[in-house]
Parts: structure tokens; sequence; C-alpha cells
């Protein structure tokens, strides 16, 4: 990055900084404040362990802090300290830590990221993000005050659960809810469990919470739609399955047919050994369509920096924007992340990594000096795709 | 105080009961109170049988039962081994958990309590914190279940934030992924909140109970006034240690009141080569009393052994200070026939650290005088 353009993005995050809308964590006090500076040379030096002393004192002076220094990146520990501005971790007293979740593209399965375009990866990465807000509303209880939801700036979405029963857990309780979320170690045999009724046993899915829940709400539904089909339709269905035969096949639809409440109550004795063959493939799909991919370390280190919302992603110019619950389905990170600061005015780049881009309303840069968006401009300059040029 | 205190003596109102009886455990040491004989046999059985309950149920008065249970955590703590107070405070647990069972199982369904020592659920939840996070689950099917005699009728729904609190490494039926979770709540059967082996919530909120704050961090003076005062039960727990004893805060070489085994083998190393489970067994000890590597290369200087292999042995013997590597007992030596039980020292310890200890403080401190701080030769 040229002297100019480095010159020209610090100007501008500053001017941005002037009437941003920061984010500010409870407790500010007791956060670990850090950020990566602008600075000539290409490495990247994050300033970190300072107090919000170091930033000027109060919640009002991070703003003020942030317009000074206009840096390239801003964070805060998840964590709360006795003395956050001690240099060794071992020295801060740590007292607790919200609970933070991090999607990524680079993590998600099945997504190609040479291949995929940003926008893709993006669009990808919300579905992760419902997925994962699915689990936490619904099995671990969370309300949306609980749940602070972040566009991260760059590939990705943050979500920060601020609940004070969550604080002291430790890194390993939390791995326990990233497995659970992951489905990572789930005993898929252990979903059915043996009960005894009067006398005699039978197994039925564990229905009251977790993945057997998932499942049998999986199940329920198959069935439902089963007996919307008429016989040969709902025969081929379930012979698609692994180890499901047309004999099978008969009996699951024989039982559903004669006795729907069963599977509503969750009994898988009724259908035979072939119902339960279905609930494994469709246990199955369900890990494959309901779990979060989150980025495990993010959530278990529970001294992690992680970016402030309201502030600047210095990768991409881009917001790291608060999304409220009712406005994630419409949100557009590529649309709603731009910072209004770089609205309305065009400015001078000379492109030097031309190609797709897909922020804008051009789908593809010509390479060479000329006028674009001053937002487009920025995100071409902060990927290291364009320089300043002059105006 | 009441008989629950005695009972139940981790909880809070038993530990104001503690202080309004006013008795501290030296003076309970001095009286020759029963309490002292109890709270070493608390400790005893927990290390060796994993219980704190008293051998001979009848045989101590209530305050005697609830007195013991500080001066437990007092010759814990004394014992200074990490292990000892790991077992000791699950053993606590466990007994905790059998009376929870005990008290808890009734026809009444463990909502009332059925004699004055005796605690109900809501108590129990209550004491812990939980109460607000444990409740009894009231499902459509309940009813029907109840009256067909199933034994797993009964379910719970614990907070997930406490469940992830409240459980330990207990296997794979007790991960969260494998649970039933909704709405922010686990589903428990009642016997997982106070497992017989040692798995629940209830046993695991005892056990944090009891190991917070130990071992006591005694400054010197008190350390060395309690080991005084609690002498007799401390050296037999020691002594029940055997292989594994407490090494920690002997930092005192004084060659003279070494134990005659050592003594011996260090005689024999100034002429002789010794075979590894001889220098092991010397250097060890060494390493205990707090030799560092130059200072064991400096005592060994006059024997056979390479002030290398002298170094080595030391500094990786010191890292554990002994945990890792504790020096063999004059039993184990004995089967090497490195000791002899010459003297006859056997009968004071069977354990050349607990006997060097006790030589130790037996001698005047003005008379202490540390071989790392002799007078140079003169030459």
């Amino acid at each position: 990055m040229e002297d100019r353009t480095r010159n020209y993005l610090r100007g501008r995050f500053g001017d941005y900084y002037a009437d941003a809308e920061l984010s500010v964590p409870p407790v500010p006090d007791a956060r670990e404040w850090g950020h990566i500076p602008y600075t000539e040379s290409a490495g990247t030096t994050m300033v970190r362990h300072r107090s919000l002393l170091d930033m000027g004192g109060d919640a009002k002076s991070i703003r003020e802090f942030l317009e000074r220094e206009a840096p390239r990146h801003a964070y805060f520990s998840a964590a709360r300290y006795d003395d956050p501005g001690a240099r060794q971790m071992a020295e801060k007293g740590w007292r607790g830590a919200d609970l933070v979740f991090d999607l990524d593209a680079d993590h998600l399965p099945g997504v190609d990221e040479d291949e995929a375009s940003y926008a893709e990866m993006l669009s990808a990465c919300k579905d992760a993000l419902q997925r994962l807000l699915d689990l936490l509303r619904d099995d671990f209880g969370f309300a949306n005050d609980d749940l602070l939801i972040v566009f991260s700036g760059g590939r990705g979405y943050h979500v920060h659960v601020r609940n004070d029963a969550l604080l002291e857990l430790d890194s390993e309780a939390r791995r326990e809810v990233v497995d659970y979320l992951r489905a990572v170690d789930l005993d898929r045999d252990d979903l059915i469990r043996t009960v005894s009724h009067g006398g005699t046993t039978r197994r039925e899915l564990k229905t009251g919470g977790g993945w057997g829940r998932r499942v049998h709400r999986e199940l329920v539904e198959f069935v439902a739609e089963l007996r919307e089909m008429d016989e040969d339709d709902a025969t081929d269905e379930l012979t698609a399955f692994d180890g499901i035969g047309d004999g099978r096949a008969g009996t699951i639809l024989d039982a559903v047919e004669r006795n729907p409440g069963a599977i509503r109550d969750g009994n898988v004795e009724a259908g035979g050994p072939g119902l339960r063959k279905l609930v494994e493939a469709l246990t199955a799909r369900v890990i494959q369509n309901e779990t979060a991919p989150i980025d495990e370390p993010v959530t278990t280190d529970v001294r992690r920096l992680i970016r402030l919302p309201g502030t600047l992603h210095g990768g991409t110019g881009f917001v790291v924007k608060p999304i409220a619950p009712d406005d994630l389905d419409a949100f557009d990170p590529l649309e709603d992340g731009v910072a209004d600061r770089f609205r309305g005015q065009r400015i001078m780049v000379n492109v030097t990594e031309p190609g797709p881009v897909d922020v804008g309303a051009e789908t593809a840069m010509d390479p060479g000096p000329q006028s674009v968006e001053e937002y487009v401009g920025v995100f071409l300059m902060a990927r290291g795709r364009a320089e300043k040029a002059t105006e | 105080m009441q008989p629950l205190h005695a009972r139940y003596p981790f909880f809070d109102a038993a530990r104001e009961a503690v202080g309004e009886l006013g008795a501290s455990v030296p003076e309970l040491a001095a009286s020759g109170d029963p309490a002292v004989e109890r709270g070493r046999e608390r400790v005893e059985r927990a290390l060796t049988e994993g219980t704190t309950a008293p051998a001979e149920p009848g045989r101590w008065s209530d305050e005697a039962e609830l007195l013991s249970y500080p001066v437990a955590r007092v010759l814990v703590s004394l014992l200074s081994e990490e292990k000892a107070v790991e077992k000791y405070a699950t053993a606590e647990a466990a007994t905790a958990a059998a009376r929870f069972a005990e008290d808890v199982t009734g026809d009444d369904d463990g909502l009332r309590s059925t004699t004055d020592a005796s605690v109900s659920l809501p108590r129990i939840l209550d004491e812990f914190d939980l109460a607000d996070s444990v409740r009894e689950e009231r499902l459509a099917g309940a009813d029907r279940n109840r009256s067909s005699g199933a034994t797993d009728r009964d379910w719970y729904r614990v907070g997930v934030e406490q469940y992830l609190l409240l459980t330990g490494d207990w296997g794979e039926g007790w991960r969260l992924v494998n649970r039933e979770l909704a709405d922010g709540e686990v589903r428990i059967r009642r016997g997982e909140l106070y497992g017989a082996d040692g798995e629940g919530l209830l046993v695991e909120a005892v056990r944090r109970r009891v190991a917070e704050g130990l071992p006591f961090d005694l400054g010197d003076d008190r350390r060395t006034a309690l080991e005084e005062a609690l002498d007799d039960p401390l050296s037999a727990l020691r002594d029940l240690l055997g292989e594994r004893v407490a090494v920690g805060g002997i930092d005192a070489v004084l060659p003279s009141l070494f134990p005659e085994c050592i003594d011996e083998l260090l005689t024999r190393a100034e002429s002789e080569e010794l075979d590894d489970t001889e220098s092991f067994a010397l250097l060890s000890f060494l390493a205990a009393i707090g030799l560092d590597a130059d200072g064991a290369a400096a005592f060994c200087a006059e024997t056979t052994l390479g002030e290398r292999q002298v170094r080595y042995a030391v500094e990786r013997l010191g890292e554990n200070r002994g945990a890792q590597y504790p020096p063999p007992s004059c039993e184990t030596l004995s089967a090497y026939g490195i000791c002899t039980n010459q003297n006859g020292h056997r009968e004071r310890a069977d354990h050349p650290l607990v006997l060097y200890r006790e030589r130790l403080r037996e001698t005047e401190p003005a008379e202490r005088v540390d071989w790392r701080e002799r007078e140079p030769a003169q030459s």
C-alpha cells in the first residue's frame, strides 16, 4: 500500500469516527482494548493490553480515541478483568467473559473459497448464522435481548451472548457449547432410549429437547408429507433410503396409517427396523442442515479480542455492523455494511488488480486510473486492489 | 447447633454454628477434644475408603462430628499434597451424596424433611443457590408413568449454565451434545442430581464447596504451630500416605539428622558405585529436602556419582518436588536391601522423609545448621 493510499484511508477512517455510532460493551472499564494502527511498514502490529483509562477514561472517549488515532482495526476483549491493562495474562485477573461465536466463510463446509464470490460466501454465512440463532434461541433459550448480532465487516458474522449466568464458564464448558452447536461427538444411537410402559418396554426418540427433538421434528414432518402422497410415491420416497426395501417401506406406511399418534409421541417401535433406519437417515440430514459451523477457538478462547461493533474493518472499509434481529432477513452486508460517510461522492483510484467486484454498481473493474463511488474505492484500496490516484 | 449441621458440616449454617461454638483447632487439640480424633478419621477414611462417614456411627456426638470438619480441613491442608485435597473433597462429596439420597428419597418425594437431621431437596438446592435453576419437570405423561411404577419417572430440568458449571468429565452420557436441551434447560433424572457414583450436579456442588480454599494458605508460623498442635494425627496420616508421603515444606539439609538407611547410602557412595535404585533413593531424598542441582552437585562432590548424573536427576525430580517422584519408603528400600532398619529407625517412621521431618522438628531452631550455610572450609 502506497503512502498516499494509507494516508487517505486513515484520514477518511478518522472522519468516519467523528460521528460513528459505536456499540460499547457493558462494563467497558473491565475490558482489554486493542487496535492495529495504519503503519508505514507492511506488517500488522496489534497494540493491546490497553485499559479504558489508556483510551481516555470513559465510554465516550473510545470514540474520541478512534477519531484521533483512526486505526485500521479496533478490538475489545470478550473477557472482563480486574486489571485489563496488565501486560501478562496471569496478572490481569480474569473475571469472566461474554460467550462469543464467530461464523467465517473460511470455515464453512461446502463453500469453495476459490470458486465462490464474496457475495456468495457472505450469503452462505448468513444461512449458517440463521441456524446458529435458531439453536441459541430454541435450545439454549437465549432471548433476543441477550444476543448482539454483528456483521464482522469481513467474511462473516459474530454473535455476542451477554448473559451474566454465562460469564464464568471456562474454556471446557464453552467447548461443550461448541460441540452441541456443531453436533460434534453426538451419539446417534443414544437419540433413542428404551422406556418402560406398564411392564413392557419400547424405544422412543428423546423428544424432550436437544438433537433428539430436532430429529423427531424432522420425522414428524417427513411422515406428514408421506401421508399426503399416494402409496407408490410414498414407497419410492422411502426405498430411496439405504436399508429400506419394499417390505420395510410397507411396514412403515402401515404404522403411519394405523397409528399416526405413536410417531408424534416419539415411539419408533411401531414402524419396525425400517423406521429406525429412516430415523438414522433423517439424523444425518438434520445434522447437515441444522448445525452451525462456528469457528471453535473464538468461542473457547476466553481471553480473545473481538472487533468492536460500530468500527471499520480495515480489510474492506465496511462497518462492523450490529444488526437488529428483525432486520436480519433483509440485511445485505454489501449494501448495509457500507459507511454512510463514504457514500455520495466519487474519488479517483488506480486499479491494480482488476476483475469482478461485488461492491457498488460495477460488476467488474478495469485496470488503471478511474473515478468510482468512494465506498467502492475504499473497498478496493483496503483489499489492496487499488491505490489512491490524484483527483 | 442442630443435628443437621453435624450431618452436613459444609452448609453455610454449619459454618456459622462452628463459629458460635468458638473453639479453635489448636484449642481442640490441646484439650484432647474428640473432634480431633474424628477429624483424623475423616481424612483417613477419605484417603483409604473414599468416604468421610464414621466407622462407628454412634460413637461421636453431634458437636464432635461438626467440629471434626474444620479439624479435617486443617489436617488435609497440612498434608500439603494436592492429591490428598482432591481425594478428601471427593470423599466428602460422595458421603454427602449418599446422605442426600437417603434424606430425599421417601414417600413424600423429598419435599419435606422427616427428621431434624435430614434435608429436603428444596433445602439442598437453596443451599447451593440452585433453587431458581433446578425444577421438577411436569409433563402431560408424568402421572401415567407414575402409576405404572416405572423407576425413571422423576425428571428435572436444570438451567444450561448451571449444568455446564456442575458437570465433570463423566463420559459421553453427560456431554451436552447428547442431552435433551430445550429453552435453556437440560433434562436430567433425579438420580443424576446426587449420583451414588460421584457423578451428579449436587455432588459436584458439594465437592467444590469443600475444595474451596483448600489447602489453607498458612504462613510459616501458623503452619508450624498447627503442625505441633496436631502432631499425632498428622504423623498418623503421613504414615498412611506411605509411598505418596507429603514432602512439601521441607527445605533443610542437616546430614546429621539423615535417616540411617540414607546415611549409609551416602557413606557407601563415597567409596563404591551405587546401582540405579540406590542412586535414585539417595538423589530423590536430596531433591525432596530442598537441594537444587547446584547444591546436590556440591553435596555429592565427594561421591562416585557423576556431576551430570546428579544435576540431571535432581532437576527432574525437583520440578515436581514430592509429587511425581517421591523418595521410596523404607519398606520399598528394604526390598532392595537398602534399608535394613538400621538402629530400629523404622519404629519411629516407615519413611525416610517422615523420619527426617520428625528429627528436624525435634531439633532446636538454633541448632539447625543447614549444610548449605556451612562456613567455607579453611584452607
